[in-house]
Parts: structure tokens; C-alpha cells; sequence
């Protein structure tokens, strides 16, 4: 993996404006990926991880605001261009969305083949016969058995799981650098998204394209990507390796997630208590202290650091702070052989 | 202290009902918060309010009686005694029009006092049963809708007779279909939906899932509908007294006063513009208010609910 | 153990245009005891959804009978009414099962009142704040309407409305696949805990093979309107025969990396239902096709293990 950082998100805070008050929807979102790396980002519905990828794609629409903070693509502050920049450069172009519902946000009275010519046309200077000898070549790459015929087809004749191979084609076109898919395979059957997963991570690494997946599904995540940033509540609250994350989660509501999914692991489901706050008045501090089972006096009161726990490995809670702190006064190179046997025992 | 335990009574009263409608409450407030936040839905409701308002207390705010002639000053032009000037027989345009707002309203109240029910009613029976009851209330619809609006109202009240009243019934008689059309469709879907299984899976009547389920959503759909198409009425209302078929003279109606008043155009042009104006300003205000009521009513501008 | 609802051949053709029909279910039989967790697992297209409301007599079936406590109710045009109480459905989207006009009251209290079951206003509204009560909500929801609650919430008010009428057998038709995944225990600790306090039967409908094994005793697999695998659940994940089954185990996408056997890709879409493929259904995506006999003949379901049954050529 190359080290070199496609996007930085940087304290990014984005508002609401709605009848009820201020939704606070994301408050100082910090987040880096890499060039070529799969990145996942979980969490619950309105946990803010689609307002993200509508932050970077500068389509938070009204009443939403982005009130603070930068977005770095390729060193350039995504935020400071004007709408007209980014609609000629970086959207569709540079960074591309593939989305829940394909069949929805492709052209229905257009044929399937001629949407991937035309984005070809508009994009790469390509005459019609070159784009539609390439919109070929696309189909078939995304596993698109017979692709005459299905160029041939409108969109909606087409499957859930077809209808996503066209879009990914479609965005694939354009060569992007970053791609957002914004839980691609949640309307799909599990033999189809596995399908369709599959082929993403197969064409991401042919193309050395990177990857921002949303999903709610941790094993998704777990599944297909290289680092996961965990969102709650308008905040990010643990980003590190898929191993890192689902083996050694320091997070409570990480931990609280792992535990609330069916899974091999366990034949109970463990719920995390309370529900999701109202993000018009927001708790205090740490937004996930009214549902931590290890809240402490200054949970309440202020919002956690991010630290460090292990390289790549970032978590904001204070309970790690406090046993970190606990740590160090012990020895420490005894104690990091425990640390990474107790890892399993965690797990 | 009788008087005392029923205040006491009264007020219990009201904090209870105010807990049992707080959503109503606060729905209504947000209702306000959207209206104030869209300017020309305000204009909208502006307009309404000053229609309204001159309807009803007409006989207050005139400055001269609407039919009163005064042959000795025809024709006059605006002036500080007649604001608008007076018309071919003298009579105060202002009042005139003041007056006018009330026949107007009137006209789109009766005639969605008809169409609204007989088009839930209608619409409610084709879409719920479907079959040959569908089979007959649409085409009859159909065949309604097949003609022009205007040119099938002026048949119907060319047939009935030159009146208000007859102008009316055939604005009605035209503007069914259309409501009927719209709950129809609305029953179909509201039909499908999972809530309409879940009453059956309760063993729910098909009565009850009709006037409980269903006709709540489809009434509410209606009056969104109607709000868009008063200013239609009005419009074909004048239309038709325009053209001599609907209210009669001396009636203060404004297609009328343009009607009489457009040979006066050219030397005594206040005589037909200030009702014109009025035609369009009123139309101009229900059109703004039905699309402001359209959108604010749009479950996605609403919360909680995107 | 006391059996509940037996079906026989149940077959569900629905007309498509004019000699076409959507093969929704074709030919199942089952056996559902009372105090069961019934899992029926499959993906699009399976069935599932219709062979639930069919049990609950939502839906008239095409063919084949259904008993419910011995009695054929397939024969009967309107279910009695303390026939229809004593089946009861929660479904999968909790935004659009609940009328959204309502109030909460009139919500849950709607069977409450065509069945007579109260007396008063008052009495209806106790026995509301008592069912809000069992399925953890305070009485404060009572005058709410729907889009003032969240997801979770709107699927405790329907478990509520279904319950209320105390019935006997509830069919969750993927109660929780719309829901976030911390609420998604919530809902099926809650349906879990409803059902002893109840002694209800459930047939839980769900694609999640997790999520099956964690609420489940027994599951029927289904693909296409058939049934491919019915057996114990614990069975069923120890030793999955029918070659979709062990193809749906590998694809889930799992949490631990070393768990993860090597993935059978399925080939190809799920067929659609209007032409099922003859023979087998799952011929055409099979990895372990024997031959011509897969493509021309249905394999009966057979015994394979002691109460684990199978429909494939392999084990023949």
C-alpha cells in the first residue's frame, strides 16, 4: 500500500438547520486515506457517515451547512474550490459515487450501453466508436455476462446485482482516484453482494483506484476492507485495520457493535442500551456517555482526545486514556506481550 | 366554589387535552415555521387574508353602496371620492370590487362544497372495489375530461341558464373528474400499502379500512389539490360571467365589471382594469398559496420524516 | 409435541398477464409445533414472504392444504374472527406497516376494537399502556404519530398491535432487516423474552443465516419456491448438505478472517420465478451438478440424518 494520503478530512463540522434547532450532524471529523487502500466507514443510520460522503463530494444540500474544517484531496482543499471547479474536475471525474439503489441513479430512457458512452465522450475525448468498443470492455470487466445485449437494455430490465455492475462500469470509466460507494450492496441478496464485493475489491486493485465504503455492516467492512473508521453520532470514534477494529476494539461502542451483530461468533446478541441521541441537543462530552456502560465524571463533561493506541490505531475515549495511564506507570515491555495475548483472549 | 371546581375542571381539561395533542400542536407550529420561511407562500396567504376579510365585512369597509346608481357621475375618473372611479352608471368601483371578493369566494366554496365530497366519494368506491364500479365512474369521467374545461362549462350553463347559481353547477359539474381521478388513484396505492395488510391481518372491516384508513390520506391529498385549483375556479368563474352566463347585473362580480367595462377601455380605462386587476391578483394569490400548501405539506421538507 | 400448523403441498401461483404465472411457492410441506421458532431462510425470490402470509391466511393459496390445529384452513373464505386473533404478522419495514396518520393509540388499539375486546375508552387505553409497557415504551407514546418515533420504537409499536389480540402464532416477516444493527438486538431480545412470557409459536422469516441460528429451533432453506434444507437448526449449521446451503454459509460476509473458508461464488443471477428452471431449481447455479438427472427430475425432500432433511440428487 502506498503511504501517500489521497484525502484528509480535517475537523469537519456540518450542521443542519431545521425546525426543531441545529442538528449537529457531524462534529470534528477527522479522517485520512491512503492512496489505493480499501477504507471502510460504519455506523448507524444517521451516524453522519453519508454526510461525510456528501461533504467531500460538496453536495450537502440545504438546510445543511459545512461550518467548519478542510477537505484535502490531493493536497488541495476540496472546500475552498467554487462549485464550478468542482463540478468540472472532481466530481464524476476525479472522485465518483456509486449508490444503494443503481437503478435509480441511472438514466431510465437512456440504454445502459449509452450512459457508459457518454460519460466516456464527455470525459475522455473519445469519438463514439472508440467509447462504444469501450463501454464493451467495461461490461465485461464487471463480470457482465453477454454485454451487447445488455447495453442494449434500459435499466430497468435489469437485476439489483446488474444494475450495479453497469453503475461501477459507469464510474470505473472515468478512471477516478477515489470511489465512494455508499452501501452498494444493502438492497442485494448475500449471493449477490458477494458477488459484486468481490469484483470492487478485484477492480480496485487492477485499477489502483481507492475505496471509501459506507456501510452499516461491520463484517461487511471485515470482509472487504483494509482500515475502518467507526462514526457515532456525528463523530469518529475508533479508526484502524480491520484487525485492529474487530480483534481489538478499545471503543465501547465498538465493542458494543461487534457484540450486536449475528455473527460466527456468538449465538447471543448483546444489545448496546438506550438509543441513538437526538442530535439537536447532543450529550455532553463524550456523545456516547449516556449508553456507556464505563462513564465516568469526565465523560460527561468533555469531548474525548483522539489517541494513539497502536500505529494506525487511533481511538477518542477516555477509557483507554486512563488505562493507557495505568499502563505506563507499570513496565511496559512486559506489559505489551500481555497486551497482544490478551487481544485473542478479547476476542 | 362551584364556579371554582369547574375552573378546575376546565383547566385539567385543557392541560390534558393539550398532552393528548401535542404532536398536533407542534405539527401546527412547524406548519407556521414553514410558511414564514417561504416569502411568496406569506404573499400568498396575504392576498387570501385581504380577500377574506373584504368579504366579510364588505358592507364596513365600502365606501358606497355596490349597486347604488349615480347617473349625474358616470364615468368619473379616480378621484379622492372614488378611489377607482365609478362606472358606466356611476356606481363606486372600489365598493364594487370590495363586494366582488365575497361573490368570488363564494363561488370557489360551493363548488369545492360539491366536488370535494363527490370526488372522495367517487374515487374512494373505483379505487376500493375496482371491477365494473371503477369501470362506470371512469368513464364517465373520461368523458368530462375529454372537453376543455371552459368550453364544457359554458355548455352546461348556456343549457342551465345565465345565473350564479347555474354557473356554478356547471364549474362543479366540470371539476369533478378531476377529484374523483386523484382519490382513485390515491385509494389504489394507499390500497397496496403494508399499513392496509396490517389492518386485514387484524380482521379489519373494509369499511372500517375505507373511512379509517384510507379516506383520512386521500382527504388530505384532496384539499392540497383544491387549494392549487381555486384560483382555477375563480378564473373560469369570470370567464363565464365575461361571457354573460354567469352572475347577472347588478351583481358586483368582477368578470362582469370587465365585461361591461371593456367598451369603455380606451378613454375610461379604469372601468374594466381595476376588476381585472382584481381577477388577477386574487388568482395570482390562491396559485401562490396552493403551491406554498403543496410544498409545505411534502412529507421530505417535513422532519423526521426525510 | 403438539403440532400447530401442518402444510401440505401448498403451491402459490400468481397470474402474470394472460398464461403466465410467478411461481411464488411451489409444493411445500411442513410441520410448525407449537412453542416453535420457525426460521424460513432464503433469498429474493424464494417464497418466503408469500408461504408467511399464507400460513396467517393473508393470501388464498393456489393448491394444497394448510392445517391449523387439524383444521383445513385454506378451505374456508374469511377466517373466523378468533381464528384471525390467534394469527398474527410483524413486518419487515416498520415505516410503512404503520399508517401514518394515526395516532399510536388508534394504532394498536384497532384490533382491540373490531374484535369487541373493550368495553370502554377507558379500558382500551389501560390495556394500551399496558402492551406499550411489555414491549418497553412509557405511555407517553400513547398520542404520538408514527414519524415522531425512530425505527425501533415504530417495530415495538407493531410487535404491540400484533400481540394486543393475544395470539396464538405470530409470523415476523424480517422484523428486524430494516432496523440498525444495535436495535436489531433489542427487537429480537424483546421477541424472545414476548415469547415465553406468551407461550407464542413464531415463524421468523429472515435471508440472515446469523441471524436465523440465534432466534431459531428449526429452518426450512428455501430457493425458488422450494424447499431445499428443513432440519434442526444447529443441524443444519453443523453439517449443511444441500449444496445452496453450504454456498449461502460462505458467502456471509464474517468478522473473523481466519474463519473465513474459501468462498463458493454462486454463478450467475437467481432465476426468475416466472420460468423456474425444470428439474432441480438450483441446477443451473449448482457446483456439484451430478448430471441430466439434476436437470429433469425434482429431488424429493429425504431424511438424510435423523430429523434433517434434504431435496438433492447427491444423497440418493
Amino acid at each position: 500500500m502506498a503511504e501517500e494520503i489521497l484525502l484528509e478530512i480535517k475537523d469537519l463540522r456540518v450542521n443542519f438547520y431545521t425546525y426543531r434547532g441545529v442538528v449537529k450532524a457531524l462534529n470534528g471529523v477527522n479522517l485520512k486515506i491512503y492512496e489505493g487502500e480499501f477504507f471502510g466507514l460504519v455506523g448507524e443510520t444517521g451516524c453522519g457517515k453519508s454526510v461525510t460522503a456528501s461533504a467531500v463530494l460538496n453536495l450537502v444540500q440545504n438546510p445543511g451547512k459545512i461550518e467548519e474544517g478542510e477537505i484535502l484531496f490531493k493536497q488541495k482543499n476540496l472546500l475552498k474550490m467554487s462549485e464550478k471547479e468542482i463540478r468540472e474536475k472532481i466530481r464524476g471525474k476525479e472522485i465518483t459515487m456509486i449508490m444503494q439503489y443503481p437503478i435509480a441513479a441511472l438514466n431510465p430512457v437512456i440504454n445502459n450501453g449509452d450512459q457508459i458512452a457518454e460519460a466516456l465522450i464527455a470525459n475522455k475525448n473519445m469519438n463514439e466508436s472508440e467509447a462504444r468498443k469501450r463501454t464493451i470492455e467495461l461490461l465485461k470487466e464487471v463480470n457482465i455476462p453477454q454485454p451487447e445485449k445488455i447495453a442494449r437494455q434500459f435499466p430497468h430490465q435489469l437485476s439489483g446485482g446488474m444494475a450495479q455492475r453497469v453503475m461501477i462500469a459507469m464510474m470505473l470509466s472515468t478512471e477516478p482516484s477515489l470511489l465512494i460507494a455508499d452501501e452498494p450492496t444493502t438492497a442485494l441478496d448475500v449471493s449477490i453482494q458477494a458477488q459484486v464485493l468481490s469484483l470492487l475489491k478485484d477492480l480496485i486493485s487492477k485499477h489502483r483506484a481507492t475505496v471509501l465504503l459506507i456501510t452499516h455492516d461491520l463484517s461487511v467492512v471485515a470482509e472487504t476492507c483494509s482500515r475502518v473508521g467507526v462514526m457515532y453520532a456525528g463523530d469518529m470514534v475508533e479508526i484502524g485495520t480491520v484487525d485492529q477494529i474487530i480483534n481489538n476494539p478499545q471503543h465501547p461502542y465498538t465493542k458494543g457493535l461487534i457484540k450486536a451483530i449475528p455473527s460466527d461468533r456468538s449465538k447471543e446478541l448483546v444489545e448496546i442500551r438506550g438509543s441513538v441521541p437526538d442530535l439537536v441537543n447532543p450529550p455532553s462530552g463524550c456523545r456516547f456517555h449516556p449508553r456507556c456502560d464505563y462513564t465516568k465524571p469526565i465523560c460527561k463533561k468533555e469531548k474525548p482526545q483522539v489517541l494513539q493506541v497502536e500505529k494506525e490505531h487511533v481511538t477518542a475515549c477516555f477509557l483507554y486514556e486512563e488505562s493507557r495511564n495505568k499502563k505506563s506507570k507499570e513496565e511496559y515491555a512486559g506489559e505489551y506481550k500481555g497486551g497482544a495475548n490478551g487481544r485473542t483472549d478479547s476476542a | 366554589m362551584v364556579s371554582n371546581l369547574a375552573k378546575e375542571n376546565l383547566q385539567n381539561w385543557i392541560v390534558s387535552w393539550g398532552k393528548r395533542h401535542s404532536s398536533e400542536i407542534s405539527d401546527f407550529k412547524e406548519t407556521v415555521y414553514l410558511i414564514k420561511k417561504s416569502p411568496l407562500t406569506m404573499v400568498g396567504l396575504a392576498v387570501i387574508l385581504i380577500l377574506i376579510i373584504m368579504a366579510i365585512f364588505a358592507p364596513y369597509i365600502a365606501p358606497y353602496d355596490p349597486v347604488a346608481m349615480h347617473l349625474d357621475n358616470r364615468l368619473a375618473p379616480p378621484s379622492k371620492a372614488h378611489l377607482l372611479g365609478t362606472d358606466e352608471l356611476g356606481r363606486d368601483i372600489l365598493s364594487r370590487i370590495i363586494y366582488g371578493a365575497g361573490v368570488a369566494l363564494k363561488i370557489v366554496l360551493i363548488v369545492l362544497a360539491i366536488d370535494l365530497p363527490l370526488g372522495i366519494l367517487l374515487g374512494l368506491a373505483a379505487g376500493y372495489f375496482g371491477g365494473w364500479i371503477d369501470e362506470i365512474i371512469m368513464r364517465i369521467a373520461d368523458i368530462f375530461m375529454a372537453f376543455p374545461r371552459l368550453i364544457l362549462a359554458m355548455a352546461i350553463g348556456t343549457a342551465l341558464g345565465p345565473s350564479l347559481r347555474n354557473t356554478m353547477i356547471a364549474i362543479a359539474l366540470t371539476m369533478w373528474p378531476v377529484y374523483a381521478r386523484l382519490a382513485r388513484g390515491e385509494t389504489l396505492s394507499i390500497k397496496e400499502r403494508t399499513f392496509i395488510e396490517a389492518e386485514r391481518a387484524l380482521g379489519t372491516s373494509n369499511f372500517r379500512i375505507l373511512v379509517f384508513n384510507i379516506l383520512p390520506i386521500c382527504v388530505s391529498t384532496l384539499i392540497v389539490r383544491a387549494t392549487l385549483d381555486m384560483g382555477n375556479i375563480i378564473r373560469i368563474a369570470a370567464g363565464m360571467s365575461f361571457l354573460g352566463l354567469g352572475a347577472q347585473p347588478p351583481t358586483p362580480d368582477w368578470g362582469l365589471m370587465v365585461s361591461t367595462g371593456r367598451n369603455f377601455l380606451i378613454n375610461q380605462w379604469w372601468v374594466p382594469t381595476f376588476p381585472g386587476f382584481a381577477i388577477l391578483l386574487a388568482v395570482f394569490g390562491f396559485n401562490l398559496l396552493g403551491d406554498g400548501i403543496r410544498d409545505i405539506s411534502d412529507p421530505y421538507l417535513r422532519r423526521g420524516r426525510q | 409435541m403438539e403440532e400447530l400448523i401442518q402444510l401440505k403441498e401448498i403451491k402459490k401461483y400468481f397470474p402474470w398477464k394472460k398464461y403466465k404465472y410467478v411461481k411464488a411457492v411451489d409444493g411445500v410441506s411442513l410441520s410448525i409445533n407449537k412453542r416453535d421458532i420457525f426460521g424460513l431462510v432464503g433469498e429474493s425470490g424464494s417464497g418466503k414472504t408469500t408461504l408467511g402470509r399464507m400460513m396467517i391466511h393473508l393470501i388464498d393459496s393456489t393448491s394444497g392444504s394448510i392445517f391449523y390445529k387439524g383444521k383445513d384452513i385454506t378451505k374456508i373464505k374469511k377466517l373466523e374472527k378468533n381464528l384471525r386473533r390467534n394469527m398474527q404478522i410483524v413486518f419487515q419495514d416498520p415505516y410503512s406497516s404503520l399508517h401514518p396518520r394515526k395516532k399510536i393509540k388508534d394504532i394498536i388499539g384497532s384490533g382491540l376494537r373490531t374484535h369487541n375486546l373493550v368495553r370502554s375508552e377507558g379500558e382500551l387505553v389501560t390495556k394500551i399502556e399496558q402492551f406499550l409497557n411489555l414491549v418497553g415504551m412509557g405511555e407517553e407514546h400513547l398520542y404520538r404519530y408514527p414519524h415522531e418515533l425512530s425505527g425501533g420504537q415504530r417495530q415495538r409499536i407493531a410487535i404491540a398491535r400484533a400481540l394486543i389480540l393475544n395470539p396464538e402464532f405470530v409470523v415476523l416477516d424480517e422484523p428486524t432487516s430494516s432496523l440498525d444493527v444495535s436495535v436489531q438486538a433489542e427487537i429480537l431480545n424483546l421477541l424472545k423474552k414476548l415469547r415465553e412470557e406468551f407461550d407464542l409459536t413464531y415463524v421468523f422469516i429472515t435471508h440472515d443465516l446469523y441471524l436465523a441460528r440465534i432466534i431459531t429451533e428449526k429452518i426450512a432453506i428455501m430457493y425458488l419456491g422450494k424447499i431445499m434444507e428443513y432440519g434442526d437448526t444447529e443441524s443444519i449449521f453443523k453439517n449443511p448438505l444441500h449444496p445452496y446451503t453450504e454456498a449461502l454459509f460462505s458467502v456471509i460476509p464474517k468478522l473473523d478472517p481466519q474463519k473465513r473458508t474459501k468462498k463458493i461464488i454462486l454463478k450467475g443471477e437467481i432465476p426468475s420465478p416466472f420460468d423456474p428452471p425444470l428439474g432441480c431449481r438450483f441446477h443451473t447455479r449448482c457446483m456439484k451438478k451430478i448430471g441430466e438427472i439434476c436437470e429433469k427430475v425434482s429431488p424429493p425432500l429425504k431424511e438424510v440424518e435423523e430429523k434433517h432433511f434434504v431435496s438433492c440428487h447427491l444423497y440418493d
